[in-house]
């Protein structure tokens, strides 16, 4: 099992042991529906083969996800299932590391629909109603709307006297890989969420604030949803590399997650 | 406890289930290629027209060798980029199942290549002047030899879907020098569909 997931479950295992007692004692089980609403920021570089040596930037952006989801509850035990979309803009910049001048700059947003199952427990409620859950959820993301291309940048040189071009920098990049060529095209988000439950605040509807800490996994390519290597050659004719780098950008996102149940 | 045994079991089987999923996907490695340089030098070919065989070996700087047996080889030396990895999509370290054979996509077609003399070679071909027209290429599917116009649309007709590039280019010379024994080198030089060129000169040898 990866390092990431045991982390996971420690950490529930952590925050949740204290709380166990205080969940109420419910015979019946209840559903009910909420809206939820997300924001996440992206936290780059958290590969141990991320961009390191400057010839690839990152800007760091932030995803908006919206859900529809059930939940069931029996005994301060829940379980979730939503559907929803979430949107990622992503973008990177090669640099040329001897000019320091911009070779090639992407960027883009994808679309993913997601089917997210979770299971929780309240770890404290009190009594006017509010409760104070953790979730694991696990989310699964399918997207249509991805990007792969590699790029040559092609730079002028004179050759015997005469005008000639050859390839300075290779840029090969992936935004999304989940297209479903085979099963590996899975994307998978681990997340780790407290939520905060009001009491009911419009009838029966009650508030929902939740902090997402969540882990990407699984994808068609390096176990990133965006990836790009580039290498950087002398250029003028001189096809020898003189800087290589991949990255893999965002495993980790921190987000505000605001819902409502009805 | 037991909330948070089934907590605990209810993520880790699906946990499980997208690994399981991962590990089934036998993808196989594959590779962007571009060309990163020509390596040409004069070989000894010696055919055996009984056997069939053929040996080729290095020639070494100011040697001196016939023309009849004189092969000028232009290796096409490639920068190889993995793009794609068979590996389990949890955590980048674990190969998945036993791979497939690597895929290679040729980011470059070949249009061209030509041969030049860089000293006087004869009445007909002086300092400076492509000798394309009195060699001999070695088409290494048929094992035939084409002149330079049929060899070079050999070379054109490649295709990148069909996953197969050359990786040599063997000629050799269907005339002799005007000085037997003179010194001589020669530029290679190979174009692509882009237009991007690449030039290699042999060291310099004897041809009688």
């Amino acid at each position: 099992m990866n390092i990431k997931n045991i982390i996971c479950c420690l950490t529930l295992m952590g925050i949740a042991a204290p709380g166990i007692n205080a969940s109420a004692q419910k015979k019946k089980t209840t559903f009910r529906f909420f809206a939820e609403g997300a924001w996440q920021q992206q936290i780059n570089g958290m590969d141990i083969q991320g961009a390191k040596r400057g010839l690839i930037s990152l800007p760091a952006k932030s995803n908006l996800g919206l859900s529809l989801n059930a939940t069931g509850e029996k005994n301060g035990f829940y379980l979730r299932f939503g559907l929803g979309i979430l949107q990622q803009p992503s973008a990177f910049t090669v640099t040329d590391p001897e000019q320091h001048t911009v070779l090639y700059r992407s960027d883009f947003t994808n679309y993913y629909t997601t089917i997210k199952v979770g299971a929780g427990i309240i770890a404290k409620r009190w009594q006017n109603g509010s409760r104070l859950g953790l979730e694991l959820n696990y989310t699964a993301l399918s997207s249509n709307n991805n990007k792969t291309d590699v790029v040559l940048v092609k730079q002028g040189y004179m050759l015997s006297g005469q005008p000639a071009e050859d390839v300075r920098a290779y840029i090969d990049y992936d935004y999304g890989g989940t297209e479903p060529v085979d099963l590996g095209g899975i994307l998978s988000l681990f997340s780790v969420t407290p939520v905060y439950q009001s009491r009911p605040l419009f009838g029966r509807s009650a508030i929902r604030v939740g902090l997402d800490i969540s882990t990407k996994v699984g994808a068609n390519r390096y176990g990133s949803t965006n990836a790009a290597q580039v290498a950087i050659f002398k250029g003028g004719g001189d096809r020898t590399i003189i800087a290589e780098e991949k990255y893999f950008d965002q495993h980790l996102t921190i987000g505000l997650l605001l819902g409502l149940t009805f | 406890m037991k909330k948070l045994i089934l907590t605990s079991f209810a993520f880790t089987g699906l946990t499980l289930t997208a690994w399981i999923i991962g590990a089934t996907s036998c993808a196989r490695n594959t590779y962007n290629v571009l060309i990163k340089n020509l390596n040409s030098y004069p070989v000894r070919y010696v055919e055996d027209n009984v056997s069939g065989f053929s040996t080729r070996e290095v020639i070494q700087e100011s040697d001196t060798i016939s023309y009849h047996q004189l092969g000028i080889n232009t290796q096409i030396e490639t920068h190889k980029f993995l793009t794609g990895i068979n590996q389990l999509h949890l955590g980048n370290q674990a190969l998945a199942f036993k791979p497939g054979p690597p895929r290679y996509n040729f980011l470059e077609q070949i249009r061209s290549f030509h041969i030049y003399t860089l000293n006087d070679y004869n009445a007909s071909y002086h300092a400076g002047d492509e000798i394309s027209a009195i060699c001999d290429f070695m088409d290494e599917d048929s094992r035939n030899w084409l002149d330079a116009a049929a060899y070079n649309t050999v070379l054109q007709s490649m295709n990148i879907a069909q996953e197969y590039f050359v990786p040599a280019v063997f000629c050799r010379l269907k005339q002799g020098p005007a000085v037997p024994g003179s010194q001589q080198q020669f530029i290679t030089e190979l174009t692509t569909t882009d237009g991007v060129i690449f030039r290699d000169t042999t060291y310099t040898f004897r041809i009688y």
